[in-house]
């Protein structure tokens, strides 16, 4: 039996890993390693074990005290070697354990990840854990790969437009046959956090009795419960104002110290909350593009004969696309938009004395139900197919030429 | 080539180094930096081949009055540094101090871990030449770009240093196990 | 420091976590859970839709006819009475219990967690056990085939003073390592466990051998490769597995020994890109002195009072 793959998804903020062929990662923890304090800025390596004395996950938020607590990752990109090589360590030997020189590796990268990092990957994949295989997939690309589970998916492409939101930042990323586009990649600086700072703001605005110390925390279950995206934000409001008895919720909950039980009511911001997307304007000064524009500023910039299959296929990936209705709302404002700009350019054309029946539009945004984690279960997918060790970098080509064999990884092909 | 000259009362492989092993490694250390001073007089020479081409002659070895007799220095005859001259460039190769099997190890993964980033070290080669652990390739637009001096020292101390870092790494080793094995073994006894 | 952050625990984690979410937390969503373990072990854990609370663990494990003979067999009357059930093709043995009917959960999923810990050590328990009830004499010498080239002995001993009485157990490894590096690594690491032995008081006495004289005791049911890593050997007397405690302590750690190596091993490589990391740094910074500093951009100004960088 060929021993399961180990996919490992280093993002910013949290680290998903797991065994190939699973629906869900094993392990979902925090990108953070706390390592033993420094002495005058040095580790004290020399003898014994001292290094070995840190924490991953958060097992290293709880000991931020007595050890130095560090982000290995910024903005995707590996930064401190040295922590990340120990967070591998940790997640192959005490969280998954595996001899990591008897089962496959996935990684995974972001988008415009230099080949020079790809190399010290392998370095350490390779001379220090020994892999048989290693492979650093484009996260972008296994998102589009997540979303074949869909039912609305008929063909399995890999070419697509993700749109990948997860805590910290949300990316806009158009793929074409598993290449992503570098060019034509957008970033809002809005997502999940945002979200929980809007929810928590109009919470205290309204005066809602939520105890200072855990309104954050309250804000954050308030929008992972009750949020949704609304389809008109002036009928939305009608709405609840016509019967605020069906529309209002309430959450409960008890102060940590006092142990008072406290409630709270839930209003506007269960559809205030996600529409920052669609109209940053609410939230935000500095940055007042909504998501449909950006998508679609996004996919005019791509190659001509690329665009129609990137506005088939949309993709959604990361925590904070999960709102109900989000694909939906998406989907139309991106129409709209395509739809405008198709007519606007016939008028222009018949009133040139020519007769022009382009072809329509056809855009389609698939949610499906691996969004969460969906970038690792593209890989964990992906490394249980044959197709994966074809692809795979294996020891014998890193023996023969070295860590160069990393810069370029293979594309999948989409046919398995 | 000189032949290898090994000085009385040298270091072999197990014996532990006799007290004056610091005042030879000085010595030894001291001859590289006076020989390389010397070595590293070079002008701007294109190639006698090819128009408009400008290379190391010590690496192509095209015609035989533009390279330098080279030199050998050994302190044992496992640590011995080769320096090839040539009209505009200068090979400069080190054989590193591997006492045992670890010590080789150690010292093939190091040099391999210095060649993966050589770029970084301007003056590394990528590969070194055979019989050597590590290799560098000074040439004549190098020294328009970097103080002579300075390169030179840091030839040596480089020199110095990856001798040190390895039978550092070799104890730091056994210390590593040491631990290991009694936090191992103490289980038994709690 | 915690010497906690040395050791490998006997239980897989990830089934502590699912199984304990079941049994202990109540959740009740149906899942297919696949994970490994050390020492070619395979798990699935899975709920079906419709029966919710009945978890079965399905376990592939290394040489289990072997185990079985050695003590496997009664390990899964004993400890896992009640729970064995038919495994699904490709494992070796499956455990099935219902969350709902559980009597004693918090120790179901101890004893499942462990499974491995369990199944693997039962031959290790059986040795013991008869050592400690003077029945060691009729011992077999046993060959755990662990792993592809790697065997596990176990063999009874007597006291080299006097014949009869059988006061030890040895067991012996035979460990190796894909990597010439790893292997030497592994003999440096051997050796000190050899060493450290001697001068710890309460520890078994351990011995290293070279792969290619392998320990007489074995020889009668076939050694490894003379290539391999080589041979430790634990002499486990009566004071090490006293008292049940002390006996699954003693097994814990003999279950886990390999793979404790194997993780040093490992850690230790990463160490060693840490100081050489550290190393190349500080050498950067010596090269990048050497550079002309002229030759640095640096802003200038033209006499009409403009700026411009010079490259």
């Amino acid at each position: 039996m060929q021993k399961p793959s180990v996919v490992i998804d280093n993002g910013t903020g949290y680290t998903k890993m797991g065994y190939a062929g699973n629906c869900e990662p094993q392990y979902i923890v925090p990108t953070v390693v706390a390592s033993r304090a420094l002495k005058g800025g040095q580790e004290a390596t020399v003898d014994g074990v001292d290094d070995l004395d840190f924490y991953i996950g958060n097992e290293a938020l709880a000991h931020a005290t007595t050890h130095q607590v560090n982000y290995p990752i910024r903005h995707g990109l590996i930064e401190n070697w040295d922590n990340m090589e120990r967070l591998w360590q940790r997640c192959l030997f005490k969280y998954l354990r595996c001899e990591p020189e008897e089962h496959h590796v996935l990684l995974t990268e972001p988008p415009l990840n230099t080949p020079e990092n790809r190399e010290l990957t392998a370095e350490i994949m390779f001379e220090t854990f020994n892999v048989p295989g290693l492979y650093i997939a484009v996260q972008a690309v296994l998102a589009l790969a997540a979303s074949w589970t869909s039912k609305n998916v008929k063909e399995r492409t890999l070419t697509g437009t993700v749109i990948d939101s997860g805590d910290g930042v949300t990316h806009v990323i158009p793929v074409a046959e598993g290449y992503v586009i570098g060019s034509c990649i957008k970033h809002i600086p809005l997502a999940g956090r945002d979200i929980t700072a809007f929810v928590h703001r109009l919470l205290r605005e309204r005066g809602e009795p939520v105890p200072a110390e855990d309104a954050l925390e309250v804000a954050k279950r308030i929008k992972e419960m009750h949020s949704y995206v609304c389809p008109d934000l002036a009928k939305e409001f009608a709405k609840y104002d016509s019967d605020p008895a069906k529309y209002f919720r309430t959450y409960e909950g008890q102060h940590k110290r006092t142990k008072q039980p406290w409630v709270a009511d839930v209003g506007y911001e269960r559809f205030l909350g996600p529409e920052i997307f669609f109209n940053p304007e609410i939230f935000s000064s500095d940055f007042l593009t909504p998501l449909p524009d950006v998508v679609d500023e996004s996919i005019v910039k791509c190659p001509i004969d690329t665009r129609r299959g990137l506005y088939k296929n949309i993709v959604l990936s990361g925590g904070s696309t999960m709102f109900k209705d989000f694909g939906r709302r998406l989907q139309r404002d991106v129409k709209k938009r395509v739809d405008a700009r198709l007519d606007a350019n016939v008028k222009r054309l018949g009133s040139l004395g020519k007769q022009a029946q382009p072809q329509k539009i056809d855009v389609s945004v698939i949610s499906h139900q691996m969004q969460r984690f969906a970038v690792w279960f593209g890989g964990s997918m992906l490394s249980s197919t044959g197709e994966f060790f074809r692809v795979c970098h294996t020891r014998a080509q890193y023996e023969e030429e070295g860590p160069r064999v990393a810069r370029h990884n293979a594309v999948f092909s989409a046919q398995m | 080539m000189a032949t290898t000259y090994k000085p009385r009362g040298a270091a072999s492989a197990k014996t532990p180094p006799p007290r004056d092993a610091h005042k030879k490694t000085r010595r030894y250390l001291n001859t590289v930096r006076s020989t390389l001073d010397a070595a590293l007089c070079l002008r701007n020479f294109p190639s006698q081949l090819v128009e408009r081409h400008n290379k190391p002659e010590v690496e192509v070895r095209g015609s035989k009055e533009l390279l330098l007799n080279p030199i050998t220095i050994a302190r044992t005859d496992q640590e011995r540094c080769l320096i090839e001259g040539s009209v505009n460039s200068v090979r400069v190769s080190f054989a590193i101090k591997q006492a045992d099997e670890i010590e080789k190890i150690l010292c093939h993964k190091f040099t391999r871990f210095l060649a993966q980033r050589s770029e970084q070290f301007v003056i590394m080669r990528r590969k070194p030449c055979p019989g050597y652990s590590i290799s560098f390739l000074i040439t004549h637009s190098h020294l328009e770009r970097m103080w002579k001096e300075k390169l030179v020292d840091f030839v040596i101390t480089f020199m110095e240093e990856i001798n040190k870092e390895i039978s550092a790494m070799r104890i730091a080793l056994n210390a590593r196990a040491r631990v290991v094995a009694e936090t191992f073994l103490q289980d038994f006894a709690a | 420091m915690a010497s906690q952050m040395l050791k490998l625990e006997p239980q897989s984690a990830i089934l502590e976590e699912a199984l304990g979410a079941r049994l202990i937390d109540g959740k009740r969503e149906p899942c297919e859970v696949s994970c490994a373990d050390f020492d070619d072990a395979l798990f699935k854990l899975v709920v079906l839709p419709g029966q919710e609370s009945v978890l079965t663990l399905h376990a592939k494990l290394p040489c289990y006819d072997t185990l079985l003979e050695h003590g496997g067999a009664r390990c899964l009357e004993t400890t896992f009475a009640g729970l064995v059930t038919q495994p699904e093709n490709g494992y070796d043995v499956a455990l099935s219990v219902n969350a709902d009917e559980c009597a004693a959960p918090t120790e179901t999923l101890r004893k499942l967690a462990r499974i491995k810990r369990h199944l693997v050590g039962a031959p290790f328990e059986a040795a013991f056990e008869a050592l400690v009830n003077g029945t060691a004499r009729d011992l077999p010498v046993a060959r755990l085939p662990w792993r592809r080239g790697e065997s596990a002995y176990i063999v009874a001993g007597n006291d080299p003073a006097s014949r009869d009485s059988w006061d030890r157990v040895t067991v012996i490894f035979a460990v190796d390592f894909r990597e010439e590096t790893d292997k030497a690594y592994a003999r440096v690491f051997l050796q000190q466990f050899q060493e450290r032995a001697r001068a710890l008081g309460g520890a078994p006495p351990c011995v290293f051998s070279e792969g290619s004289r392998p320990p007489r005791e074995i020889q009668s049911v076939g050694a490894e490769s003379p290539t391999i890593a080589g041979y430790v050997s634990f002499v486990i007397f009566r004071s090490h597995v006293a008292t049940p405690q002390k006996l699954e302590k003693t097994c814990d750690l003999l279950v886990g020994f390999r793979n404790y190596v194997h993780f040093h091993i490992k850690a230790a490589k990463t160490n060693m890109h840490m100081r050489m990391r550290r190393k190349v740094a500080s050498w950067i910074q010596v090269v990048n002195r050497a550079v002309l500093t002229s030759d640095k951009p640096r802003e200038m100004k033209t006499a009409g009072g403009k700026t411009f960088t010079r490259k």
